[in-house]
């Protein structure tokens, strides 16, 4: 038994401690832990650059060779804005939600590292790929660029700007504003330009700007330019003879914008114009025919481009030129009378008699009477003049009184309202007295004898009744008194006859009615017709000078001046109707030109 | 399981079994295993791990420890009372330089049975053939650890299964006084009763390709024992003759 008990005790202990199974093999895979990179991240986007506005979308693929993609992601600065596991797709990016300026856009993909690994099988091997580009996102509006230089070059107006350094823009625009300051003309431009050429400036102050235009249609524009080039203007004038006028002006710098000048004339209200078109730039001189005397004209010289539109410029220079001849130095004077041989005007309008010069027409002397009832002979030897004192006689040289009457001593008086006298070279005095009521009564007297020598009513309603020079004849209403040379006046009837119309030849015995169908000369000693003169068209026998006997006769524009014979026109003078001719000058208002013939 | 054994010892030392002869024989087998389904699960968690990895251990060849009590009912007739313990395992191993992965089949098994033989001696040497019939008890521990970038996992399950064991056996000994060291060869033919289930589940089994699947111990035995004979006279008889 304690043999067995040895047994179990030396056996047991073998056969208790043998142990179990165990496995025991391990395997070790070499394997390199550098990942395949080969990996492409795509943008539908050409270059490393994106430049955005607005909503964008890109589409994007991933290539990972084979590899499990965990994600895929795009940052855009420090927000996601994708979030996927697709390869492919799309991401729609609104970029107002981001601020302007450069911002990193990258795209990153979570993949498997491709190295075959336990960890790239089960992921927490990653590899995490990404690729980066440059956003620029610009949302904000145009902003100006400069107008750099407006040159005038090779005839023609020549602006350039400064090139627009930022994306998006649509167009430029040229603005233009005339001297005020008013918007003339805006034009689109490509945006591929920096230069253009304004082929409608021919001169003057305009301002330019630039306008750049985005392409939602925001503008914004530069600061104005003034530019200014001098326009072309009247440099000279001159009259030549009694009718034409040259002109000479500066000419455009322009030539390739010009296209004419117009230079317009005017004389006035209802009094015609001149209107000239000059195509040539450098025609810059130009003759005007037919200028009225006696107005100062109105000119206006505008150049216009060649390409002209309503929206063009055109530049004026314009101003009023002094008349033709020579300017009246004095006072306008009424040339009441001309005394031929003092070469004197006498003016008896207002209550002042005034002598003056005929041909400085200075004034030599005048008087004051209270009495415009005037009368002097046409050799001008002989003024009476009535005034509250009498009828008086003046010395035509002094205007001394020479002799008084009273009206009394010399007619027998009728009661009249108004009186009006005329005296012939022979100083025979015609003293006509105007009864408002009734009827009117004239006289005449020889005032060197005190004769009464004529006592006639008249019952006219033209209250007028005149004496020639000669004195031989008297003119009234319908009749003509004709003085016999028995001393008694013939009385003869001439129906229409009108003493207003009567023109006295001033120096030879003769008449004529200024508005005769056909002007004929009368003789004042015998009413028989003596010569006929021809005028032409519409005329009318204005005057017969003093001095030189010419006629002077009008149509509605010219004055024409006759010889005395008035079969010849010496000069035809466009005076709009109204002038008067004494010795050598043509008189309007403020001028006189002085002729030769 | 050792208090079992004990018990029974002191039971065969007691005067009431004195005149009976026992022989009390410890063993040490080494055998090969089946184990069809286990490779079956191993292969195809290879196949589905992902990487390349290696079965480092396939169920291989392995000891067992086990205690006969054979009780002597005629000169040549034995019947005997077995227990025995034996082991295998599958490991699928896989290691690269960003972490391990092992997946360990541990299987155990314990089997009670019995054997009815029969022993012819022939000068000292002792022929014996017989048939060993067992329970066996087998339980599967399946490990899998990983260690990937410094994080380790561990998971195990338990499985239990039980099956019926028969291995026609032949042995050679040789009786030197009380002891007998023998040497015996046999075919155990392991017929499974149950599939795996989960220790605590027995719903649980385990499956793989709707296929159930459970162990087999199935093999070729080589079993060295040394007995020890207690009771009985020819025993002394004979062993002073010897002396």
């Amino acid at each position: 038994m304690q043999q067995f008990l040895r047994f179990i005790y030396g056996v047991l202990p073998l056969f208790l401690f043998s142990c179990d199974f165990s496995p025991s093999g391990s395997h070790y895979r070499e394997l390199d832990p550098t990942p395949r990179a080969d990996y492409k991240l795509n943008l539908n986007e050409q270059g490393d650059t994106l430049y955005a506005r607005g909503s964008v979308t890109y589409e994007f693929n991933v290539q990972t060779g084979g590899k499990k993609v965990y994600g895929v992601e795009l940052w855009l600065g420090e927000r996601r804005v994708y979030q996927n596991l697709n390869r492919t797709g799309t991401v729609k990016i609104n970029t107002a939600e981001f601020a302007d300026g450069h911002h990193n856009l990258k795209m990153m993909v979570r993949a498997s590292t491709g190295t075959g690994s336990l960890s790239d099988h089960l992921g927490s091997e990653q590899l995490e790929v990404y690729r980066q580009w440059v956003m620029v996102i610009e949302n904000a509006g145009p902003t100006p660029t400069r107008l750099l230089s407006i040159k005038a070059m090779e005839g023609t107006l020549e602006l350039n700007w400064e090139p627009y350094a930022r994306r998006y823009i649509k167009n430029y625009i040229v603005y233009r504003y005339n001297e005020r300051g008013q918007l003339s003309q805006k034009l689109t431009l490509s945006p591929n330009i920096t230069t253009w050429q304004d082929v409608h400036y021919v001169g003057g102050d305009m301002y330019y700007s630039i306008g750049v235009e985005d392409l939602d249609g925001r503008i914004a524009e530069s600061e104005r330019v003034f530019f200014t080039s001098p326009i072309p203007r009247l440099l000279s004038y001159e009259y030549i003879g009694e009718s034409d006028m040259k002109v000479t002006f500066s000419s455009s710098r322009f030539q390739r914008n010009f296209g004419y000048y117009r230079f317009l004339m005017t004389y006035g209200y209802n009094n015609g114009y001149a209107d000239h078109e000059i195509t040539n730039v450098n025609d810059t001189v130009l003759t005007i025919k037919n200028v009225p005397f006696g107005i100062r004209p109105q000119y206006s010289l505008t150049s216009y481009p060649e390409k002209f539109t309503t929206s063009s410029i055109h530049t004026s220079d314009y101003n009023t030129l002094p008349g033709m001849g020579e300017e009246n130095a004095f006072t306008p004077f009424v040339r009441s009378h001309y005394a031929v041989e003092a070469d004197l005007f006498y003016d008896f309008s207002q209550s002042e008699l005034k002598v003056i010069d005929g041909q400085s027409l200075a004034l030599l002397r005048s008087k004051n009477y209270t009495s415009t009832t005037v009368a002097m002979s046409a050799d001008s030897r002989l003024l009476y003049l009535y005034t509250s004192s009498g009828l008086l006689r003046l010395d035509p040289l002094t205007l001394e009184v020479a002799g008084t009457w009273q009206l009394a001593d010399l007619v027998p008086l009728v009661a009249y309202n108004s009186m009006s006298l005329h005296v012939s070279n022979t100083n025979r005095l015609l003293i006509y007295l105007r009864n408002t009521n009734g009827i009117d009564r004239f006289y005449v007297v020889n005032m060197d004898t005190g004769a009464l020598e004529l006592n006639e009513a008249q019952n006219y309603s033209v209250k007028t009744a005149t004496i020639s020079p000669d004195g031989q004849m008297v003119a009234a209403p319908n009749l003509i008194y004709l003085k016999q040379s028995n001393g008694t006046w013939l009385k003869e009837s001439k129906t229409g006859f009108h003493p207003d119309a009567v023109l006295y030849h001033p120096k030879e015995p003769l008449y004529i009615e200024r508005r005769a169908a056909a002007p004929t000369f009368f003789s004042t000693r015998t009413n028989t017709p003596v010569r006929s003169i021809q005028l032409q068209g519409e005329q009318v026998i204005s005057t017969i000078d003093k001095a030189t006997g010419y006629l002077v006769v009008y149509d509605y524009q010219y004055v024409y001046i006759y010889n005395s014979e008035g079969n010849q026109v010496l000069k035809k003078i466009n005076a709009i109707g109204s002038a008067s001719f004494v010795k050598n000058r043509l008189y309007a208002k403020d001028y006189y030109l002085p002729l030769t013939f | 399981m050792r208090a079992v054994f004990f018990l029974f010892v002191l039971m065969l030392s007691g005067q009431a079994f004195a005149q009976l002869q026992v022989t009390v024989e410890p063993r040490l087998g080494y055998g090969t295993y089946a184990m069809g389904d286990m490779k079956l699960v191993q292969s195809d968690y290879r196949r589905n791990v992902g990487v390349w990895a290696k079965a480092t251990d396939e169920f291989p060849a392995y000891f067992q420890r086990g205690l006969l009590v054979s009780l002597h009912l005629t000169e040549q007739n034995r019947i005997s009372l077995l227990f025995e313990q034996g082991s295998t395992g599958g490991r699928l191993a896989y290691e690269d330089y960003s972490g391990s992965l092992r997946l360990d089949q541990l299987l155990r098994y314990t089997s009670f049975g019995g054997i009815l033989g029969r022993e012819h001696r022939l000068n000292g040497i002792s022929l014996m053939y017989g048939l060993e019939s067992t329970v066996i008890l087998s339980s599967f521990r399946m490990e899998l650890s990983m260690q990937v970038d410094g994080d380790s996992y561990t998971n195990s399950e338990d499985f239990k299964a039980v099956g019926l064991g028969a291995k026609p056996m032949l042995a050679i000994g040789y009786h030197y006084k009380r002891f007998l060291p023998r040497l015996s060869i046999g075919y155990l033919i392991n017929h499974s009763q149950k599939p795996f289930h989960l220790k605590n589940d027995e719903l649980s089994v385990l499956m793989l390709q709707n296929q159930e699947l459970a162990p087999d111990w199935s093999g070729l035995r080589l079993t060295l024992s040394l007995g020890y004979t207690i009771g009985g006279k020819r025993e002394e008889q004979v062993l002073p003759a010897a002396n």
